[in-house]
């Protein structure tokens, strides 16, 4: 429901940007995603590479200067190897997150703060030697992020960003701490439809 | 048809007799002493003999115990060492001269710290002078050895005049132990009646730990004695002894499974005649009913008693020709035929008509004259030195050189095994041994061959520790090996011509298990991990099975690993459960061994 209501909120936002400004904004990016979880650097290493799209709008309130949102998404796929046999694992984590975002210009910089919700959902597969296929399930987090974006010309811009998520899962008494820092750079394009 | 070719018709036709006989084994002997040099001294010395490999390169060695005479001291054992084509004296060098100052009786070689080569329990004989202690000598697995009496306690303090011994398991601790006679310095040998019963401490019992007990356990002693024999002799699973007296009787003393000892000659039929000159007693198998029959030499008569359920009914008596009275009694299937010849050391070999009757053969078709020659006879033992797979005899004589005869059969009519027992000891003391027509195990009709694998046995004889059998060569056989703990191995089909080794798979060592946690993310998967040791007396391993014990004892296979590995995962268990596993090593003819366990809690 939360996901849906998001959907919809940002499309009526981003219909109404494309009204004053006739322009569409988006973003690809990508980075690497320092998890907190203790077992997750045991078996995947200090960090994984992800990539992610957002699309940032302005919010249909025009009280409300300077604070834009952010529908994005971002895709993780990392291999790894069980504690003691060594064995290949795979974990794949999907964010799908609404930030709400204070940004302002500084020539062709515009630097942001912001925090938001996160839709997690991820999924462990484990080898056949193990009692089960694979753990799979969803939860919700908490982030904050900044950075800069700036501007090449009307139509690109490259930005960089920090993020720090709090998300947290439990799995058959297995307690998982998803939360981390991320950073990424990214470049983004606006075009008119 | 003239004479001449009458006269070579029938030369022809005896030919082909002769030759007939010689084909189907006729039993024939070659004086091979002054050919291998084991003369050993000439008019003092051979009592005790044994056929041993010390050195391990798989040629049999001699060990002879000798006692000096009048005007002889400090007389040296002799070790003669098989080089193939000649033997070499080597006792000093190797360390078991053993050189009391009259000299030595009896000694057998076992195992006795269970590192798979032969130690040595040597007699002394004291007649005079002091001291005269027994010796024990451990092999360093060469051939060399170490005096480690000092590992007796309390130490000896007591002049010995021991003959005969026995050693074995007698208390069924994994270690053999030893057991000498006479451990008194005066045993009274001209006396003519039994002296009151002494409670005397006349065994060594192994601690394991290269130490031993002098202890009594329940043999006294009564008069002088002259051989001693040990083997399952009532068939129950616990070892047995035997004492042949000169001034009697003669008995049996029956282990009560725990190691102690009562006499039950009487029960089992024993005579309990005094005074017979009893000089040794020698238990085999001579009907091939599964059990040991009883021969008893002495006094100018070798007295043959079939055993029947336990009890001992004499059924042959053999008048003794040889110079002396008679000490010694070996049995052997010399002509391969399927059942045990007797030999009469000093005296002729007499064959066995397949019932336990014995015949005489005559020395000129034996070729054992030389044993009828010698002055003073003493013991024989019975040993394959050349390999050839048929048993040749070696005699020692007390006024007179020792005699090696090297039977000639030379077919592929035997079978031979070497044991490794339960607890990794070689030589097999204790272990039994029954060989079947294939296909017919544990019928008793197609039994072929019992042998019980024993010490020093008869007057002071120990013969190869390896048993031998007479075996057709157009048939094959099953051979059923019951360890001296009880637990049998099979072996089937086997062809003869060959020696085998059946060797009691011990467990492996160290076998244990730690729970541990396999994890990933999102999932903590509960594993126990094995780990174990290699047995180092354990031979041909291919692999390990590990089994799950079940609540009710049963056994699941779980898995099979090749013998390099030393560590198993077991997957998915129950974190809260405690789990049993037993680990067993089979070798390279499948079998399976004794099961090392574990429980992870």
């Amino acid at each position: 429901m939360i996901i849906l209501f998001l959907l919809l909120f940002a499309a009526e936002a981003v219909m109404a940007q494309s009204e004053n400004e006739r322009k569409w904004t988006i973003g690809l990016f990508g980075g690497l995603y320092f998890m907190q979880d203790e077992a997750f650097q045991d078996l995947y290493g200090k960090s994984a590479f992800f990539l992610g799209a957002e699309i940032p709008f302005f919010l249909p309130l025009k009280s409300i200067k300077n604070v834009e949102g952010l529908l994005h998404f971002r895709y993780l796929n990392d291999k790894g190897k069980t504690s003691l046999t060594e064995e290949e694992i795979k974990l794949q984590l999907i964010w799908l997150s609404f930030s709400l975002r204070y940004a302002m210009n500084f020539n062709k910089f515009r630097p942001f703060l912001g925090l938001g919700i996160d839709y997690l959902l991820y999924q462990e597969k484990y080898p056949e030697t193990f009692p089960v296929d694979s753990m799979k399930g969803s939860t919700l987090g908490w982030h904050i992020l900044g950075g800069s974006y700036y501007s090449f010309s009307s139509f690109l811009s490259a930005k960089i960003y920090f993020k720090y998520n709090l998300a947290k899962a439990t799995e058959e008494g297995v307690k998982v701490n998803l939360g981390g820092t991320e950073w990424g750079i990214g470049l983004l394009y606006r075009f008119n439809l | 048809m003239n004479a001449w070719i009458k006269s070579r018709l029938s030369l022809s036709i005896l030919c082909l007799l002769f030759a007939s006989l010689i084909v189907h084994g006729e039993i024939r002997f070659t004086n091979v002493t002054n050919k291998f040099g084991v003369g050993g001294y000439s008019y003092f010395g051979g009592h005790g003999i044994c056929w041993i490999d010390v050195n391990g390169d798989g040629k049999l060695d001699i060990y002879a115990q000798n006692v000096g005479a009048k005007d002889v001291l400090d007389v040296d054992n002799i070790l003669f060492i098989n080089y193939g084509n000649y033997f070499s004296d080597e006792a000093i060098q190797r360390g078991v001269a053993d050189g009391y100052a009259i000299g030595t009786h009896g000694a057998v070689f076992a195992d006795l710290d269970n590192d798979q080569d032969f130690d040595l329990f040597s007699t002394t004989t004291y007649d005079g002078i002091s001291p005269a202690y027994n010796h024990i000598y451990r092999n360093d697995g060469t051939g060399y050895f170490e005096d480690i009496t000092s590992g007796i306690s309390p130490p000896q303090d007591t002049d010995t005049a021991s003959r005969g011994v026995a050693a074995a398991d007698f208390d069924g601790d994994g270690n053999i132990d030893l057991y000498f006679s006479n451990p008194l310095p005066d045993p009274g040998y001209g006396s003519r009646v039994p002296f009151p019963p002494k409670k005397l401490k006349n065994f060594y019992m192994n601690n394991g730990d290269g130490t031993f007990t002098n202890e009594y356990r329940g043999i006294n002693w009564t008069s002088f004695v002259q051989g001693v024999v040990s083997l399952d002799i009532d068939g129950d699973g616990d070892i047995d002894i035997a004492e042949a007296k000169p001034t009697g009787p003669s008995t049996i003393y029956l282990n009560d499974g725990t190691g102690h000892f009562y006499n039950a000659g009487a029960d089992m039929g024993l005579p309990q005649t005094l005074n017979q000159g009893d000089n040794g007693m020698t238990f085999a198998d001579v009907d091939n009913d599964g059990d040991l029959d009883l021969t008893i030499i002495g006094g100018g008569r070798v007295d043959l008693f079939s055993n029947a359920d336990g009890i001992f009914t004499k059924y042959q008596t053999i008048n003794y020709t040889g110079r002396n009275k008679g000490f010694h009694v070996s049995f052997g299937d010399f002509d391969h035929d399927g059942d045990l010849d007797l030999f009469l050391s000093g005296e002729n070999v007499y064959k066995n008509d397949g019932q336990g009757i014995f015949d005489l053969i005559l020395t000129s078709t034996s070729g054992l004259k030389a044993s009828l020659n010698t002055r003073d006879p003493r013991g024989s033992a019975l040993g394959d030195f050349d390999n050839d797979g048929d048993l040749d005899i070696y005699i020692s004589a007390k006024k007179d050189y020792n005699v090696l005869f090297r039977n000639d059969i030379n077919n592929s009519n035997w079978i031979q095994v070497d044991v490794i027992d339960n607890t990794g000891c070689v030589g097999g003391i204790g272990t039994k041994l029954d060989l079947y027509s294939a296909g017919h195990l544990n019928q008793g009709q197609y039994l072929k061959g019992h042998r019980e694998i024993h010490g020093e046995y008869g007057y002071l004889g120990q013969d190869m520790p390896t048993a031998h059998f007479g075996a057709s060569a157009s048939a094959q056989y099953d051979l059923k090996v019951t360890f001296p703990n009880g637990e049998e191995r099979i072996t089937r089909n086997i062809s003869t011509g060959q020696k085998i080794l059946v060797a009691y798979i011990l467990a492996p060592l160290n076998f244990s298990g730690i729970r541990e946690e396999n994890k990933a993310l999102f999932y903590r998967e509960s594993v126990i991990s094995l780990t174990w040791e290699a047995n180092p007396k354990n031979i041909n391993i291919i692999k390990y099975r590990i089994y799950i014990l079940e609540d009710d004892g049963q056994r699941t296979l779980l898995d099979e690993v090749y013998a390099d590995t030393f560590n198993y995962l077991v997957r998915g268990v129950e974190k809260d459960r405690p789990y049993s596993f037993a680990l067993t090593a089979v070798d390279d003819s499948e079998a399976e061994g004794a099961a090392a366990c574990t429980t992870v809690d």
